[in-house]
């Protein structure tokens, strides 16, 4: 979409990384029925996949780091920066891809799963790149990526909704599609 | 709200590599033959101990302090510095490519089986 000033291509994009960083801070307190070290639902995804179908890959990258940095100084551990950072920049990347080629054929559900599998796959990569060693990422690898088809297909969801219900809705008010 | 064939070949492909990754390990586990405990600090190895062993030793590196108990064909971390204590948490290690890890003190052990080992010994 085009924006029709600065401050409101700041605004918008403000407004969605203010909301993502939100759902990555509340994220932490849904209890989930199993637990796995590093496991987590990856709400702020709703907010990167919505923001694809709307705007430029680069005001989403700006979005998504944003996002990754400012959540970084309110839960304050060091390596949580390095696994979101690549994993987020890595399933950004996937998903543009999906949404600029295949949106013809691939539903925002699709594309989440996609996203959510090469979100883990980047952080295996960094484990064994930290610990130095492939054996534990190999070990542990199945799991996560298990997990990752249940959380991208409640994610995409969810984003389905969210872009149709809300996203559509507030560009219209605005009169900026 | 309908489903196109992208999101199912999507389904199908993730599902696939999950598949595939979780038969690599079925494969790694069957070994089980002179099993070996070896403790790591930021990939380095520091100790390796035999899985039949008794053993409860505390480890004080630059990153922080952990406490491993070996005890019955069993390995895991009893007690740790680091703040969120996954470490402490997580299932025993027992078979063949198990392991627990800290990351917050770059601290990991894994159980390594006879053929690694040996691979190691003729690379050399």
């Amino acid at each position: 979409m085009q924006f029709r000033s600065k401050t409101q291509k700041i605004i918008f994009l403000s407004l969605l990384a203010a909301t993502a960083i939100v759902l990555s801070y509340m994220e932490r307190m849904i209890p989930l029925p199993f637990f796995l070290p590093g496991m987590k639902l990856g709400l702020a995804n709703i907010i990167t996949l919505s923001a694809l179908y709307y705007y430029k890959f680069k005001d989403v990258l700006v979005v998504v780091v944003v996002r990754v940095f400012v959540t970084f100084l309110i839960v304050g551990q060091t390596m949580s920066l390095i696994y979101s950072l690549s994993g987020g920049v890595l399933s950004l990347l996937g998903m543009y891809l999906l949404v600029k080629y295949t949106s013809k054929w691939v539903t925002p559900i699709g594309v989440s799963i996609f996203g959510a599998f090469l979100h883990n796959v980047a952080q295996l990569i960094v484990l064994a790149l930290v610990m130095n060693s492939i054996s534990i990422s190999i070990n542990y690898g199945p799991y996560i990526l298990l997990t990752s088809i249940g959380t991208g297909i409640f994610v995409g969801l969810t984003s389905k909704i969210f872009i149709d219900r809300i996203f559509s809705e507030v560009m219209r008010m605005n009169n900026v599609t | 709200m309908k489903i196109k064939i992208g999101d199912i070949l999507i389904l199908l492909l993730v599902l696939s590599v999950t598949v595939m990754t979780f038969l690599i390990n079925a494969e790694r586990s069957f070994v089980s033959k002179n099993m070996e405990v070896i403790i790591r600090v930021n990939g380095e190895i520091i100790d390796r101990f035999d899985i039949g062993s008794d053993i409860k030793k505390v480890y004080e590196t630059e990153h922080g302090i952990n406490e491993v108990v070996i005890q019955s064909g069993f390995a895991y971390i009893s007690d740790a510095d680091c703040p969120d204590v996954i470490c402490v948490n997580t299932k025993e290690a027992e078979k063949n490519g198990d392991s627990v890890v800290c990351l917050p003190n770059r601290f990991s052990i894994e159980i390594v089986g006879q053929s690694e080992v040996e691979v190691d010994a003729i690379s050399q």
